[in-house]
């Protein structure tokens, strides 16, 4: 493919998306006859139902690596490795179904997470787990930016740095438009999209090729033993770090509180269940049909990684090339848009409010969120590149990720869940866990290698043990700290605590 | 009423979300890891009908049911 085959997916689809959810938005405020305002744009009236909300989860956590990363796991490992992509990065999705309802339950006014921590927990953990919000999304947003960018890259030849300031100002402008409504109208035709594009891909590979013709490959493949089982050591292996490294993404993302928090009452819980299930089928399917199907094929690739595509264009040439483009460039910019909100969320709520402002109307925020909407979708992409030009590899940063974020995620659900869970035990709970977690990976690194650089912390025991110390530390501390000391946090107590963006508004209207 | 109902949903999501859960990366995986069974034919043929049928019931109900929510939302 040629680089204008690149450029004309990004500004069709860009241009595309941005002009049907600028109508779609248009017509619901005519129809509602109501204004745009801050809580609405943040928090999408809380009134999505299960269907859009599931859609959004699925569109928020399917990444550029949920397609190219998933098949390679199936190409390598066989039946065992797209069974555990899955799998492994479902259950966090289903367990967030618990969180939500608890959301629900005692604190259905609050905006971020880090806002129902400043009123739970003290200033200090306010702070740090600020950070640790940040943290996550700047992380995962320039993985997704950086992941699609270099994937566009690879496929169509054009230019990098172009990719990666096109991606985002693609799902930007849309956002910038209509809010959190606007992303969740987008996350759910990206959705489908991208689930019909995969059925086609399916059909093609398996009406052409045959089903019988792949298994007979997988079963004369030198590792075939490992191919066609379950009962895979490295699978199973691949499938523990994918399980623990992946609760830090989803707990400590603002993203997927704020698909709770837009949702009615009776739809949050069900449409976390829902969404991790649909999610599930995913990987599941592109991995087996995309890796799997190739390795029984016999198809040679120069990276493992790249197994995906090849393949696409393998069963339908050009066609296939292009089909495959459109569903990684969906992929990307949903994920994309839903980080950008949470981000938007986050600064207004727990930055710009909490902090700089707090008597600000609802215009003003409304306002605010805008600018910040912008500037940081903006700012995103320069950042992405600067990754580039650093020359941080993505595999490293997603492996790694998990012990960087993930201390938060024991204090953050406990205190959530658990009125015991006192402020000191989450917030050293939540440093040390990462401090611990950060030492353990280095000393393994160290111990098995004898060496510390990028290769021998990029390894699988250096990764799981970093990643498994990270939870034993915090939990340890968090779940200690809280079971020494007898004070009891009454939730009745937030009641009220949380004000919406439109009350001062409101306030002054009856006045 | 409405705290009574969040309280009996909240047992009712937290059952259902460990107990996938548990399917999902204990249970299901498990059992095959112990048999340590290797595919044949068949089972293989399944096991690509499982995945390419998983797939195809998500992307109707992720397609069908917003659509439906919004017809209900258009009535009212």
């Amino acid at each position: 493919m040629t680089p204008i085959v690149g450029y004309l997916v990004l500004i069709v689809f860009g241009v595309g998306f941005t002009v049907i959810t600028a109508v779609l938005h248009r017509m619901a405020m005519k129809r509602h006859g109501n204004e745009m305002t801050a809580e609405r744009f943040n928090t999408a009236g809380r009134s999505v139902g299960v269907g859009l909300a599931s859609a959004s989860i699925v569109a928020a956590w399917t990444w550029a690596a949920t397609i190219m990363m998933s098949s390679s796991t199936g190409y390598q490992y066989g039946i065992s490795g797209p069974y555990w992509y899955a799998a492994g990065a479902t259950i966090q999705i289903l367990l967030f179904a618990i969180i939500a309802i608890h959301l629900k339950q005692k604190a259905p006014q609050a905006h971020t997470f880090l806002e129902f921590i400043a009123q739970r927990f003290d200033k200090k953990n306010h702070r740090l787990m600020l950070g640790f919000a940040l943290m996550t999304n700047i992380i995962v947003t320039s993985m997704i930016i950086l992941g699609g960018a270099i994937t566009l890259n690879q496929l169509t030849g054009m230019n990098l740095y172009l990719a990666a300031f096109l991606i985002p100002l693609s799902f930007t402008i849309y956002t910038m438009i209509g809010g959190l409504k606007a992303s969740f109208i987008a996350d759910y035709l990206h959705t489908v999209i991208l689930f019909i594009v995969l059925a086609v891909l399916g059909v093609a590979i398996y009406t052409k090729f045959g089903i019988t013709p792949i298994y007979e490959g997988l079963r004369h493949l030198p590792e075939s033993k490992q191919m066609l089982t379950m009962a895979s050591i490295p699978g199973l292996m691949f499938g523990v770090i994918n399980i623990v490294g992946n609760f830090g993404t989803v707990f400590v993302d603002q993203a997927y509180w704020q698909r709770a928090i837009a949702s009615t009452d009776r739809a949050a819980s069900k449409a976390f269940i829902y969404g991790g299930l649909a999610w599930f089928s995913i990987p599941f399917a592109v991995a087996t049909i995309l890796g799997v199907s190739a390795a029984g094929l016999g198809i040679a690739v120069p990276t493992p990684d790249s197994v995906a595509p090849i393949m696409a264009s393998h069963a339908l040439g050009t066609v296939g090339s292009v089909l495959f483009l459109i569903m990684l460039f969906m992929a990307v910019t949903s994920a994309g848009s839903a980080e950008l909100t949470a981000v938007t969320n986050i600064l207004v709520t727990d930055v710009y409010r909490h902090s700089i402002n707090p008597d600000a109307d609802s215009k003003t925020l409304l306002r605010v969120s805008r600018w910040i909407t912008l500037g940081f979708g903006i700012a995103m992409s320069i950042f992405s590149i600067l990754l580039f030009y650093l020359g941080i590899s993505l595999g490293f940063v997603y492996m790694a990720m998990g012990i960087f974020v993930s201390s938060a995620v024991i204090p953050v659900a406990l205190g959530l869940m658990w009125k015991r869970t006192t402020n000191e035990g989450a917030f050293y709970g939540t440093l040390l866990g990462m401090i611990g977690g950060i030492v353990i990976w280095l000393f393994s690194a160290y111990q098995l290698t004898g060496l510390i650089n990028v290769d021998s912390l990029g390894q699988l025991y250096p990764m799981l043990f970093g990643n498994l110390a990270v939870f034993i530390v915090s939990g340890i501390i968090t779940i200690g700290h809280s079971l020494t000391s007898s004070t009891e946090f009454q939730f009745e107590s937030l009641k009220g605590k949380f004000k919406s963006f439109d009350e001062v508004a409101e306030r002054e209207e009856t006045a | 009423m409405k705290d009574q109902r969040l309280a009996k949903e909240t047992r009712l999501y937290t059952r259902w979300a460990t107990g996938l859960s548990l399917v999902l990366i204990v249970i299901w995986p498990g059992i095959m890891f112990a048999t340590g069974y290797v595919y044949s034919l068949s089972f293989f043929k399944a096991w690509v009908a499982l995945a390419f049928g998983w797939m195809i019931a998500a992307a109707v109900f992720i397609t069908i049911r917003p659509l439906i929510e919004l017809y209900r939302e258009y009535k009212r």
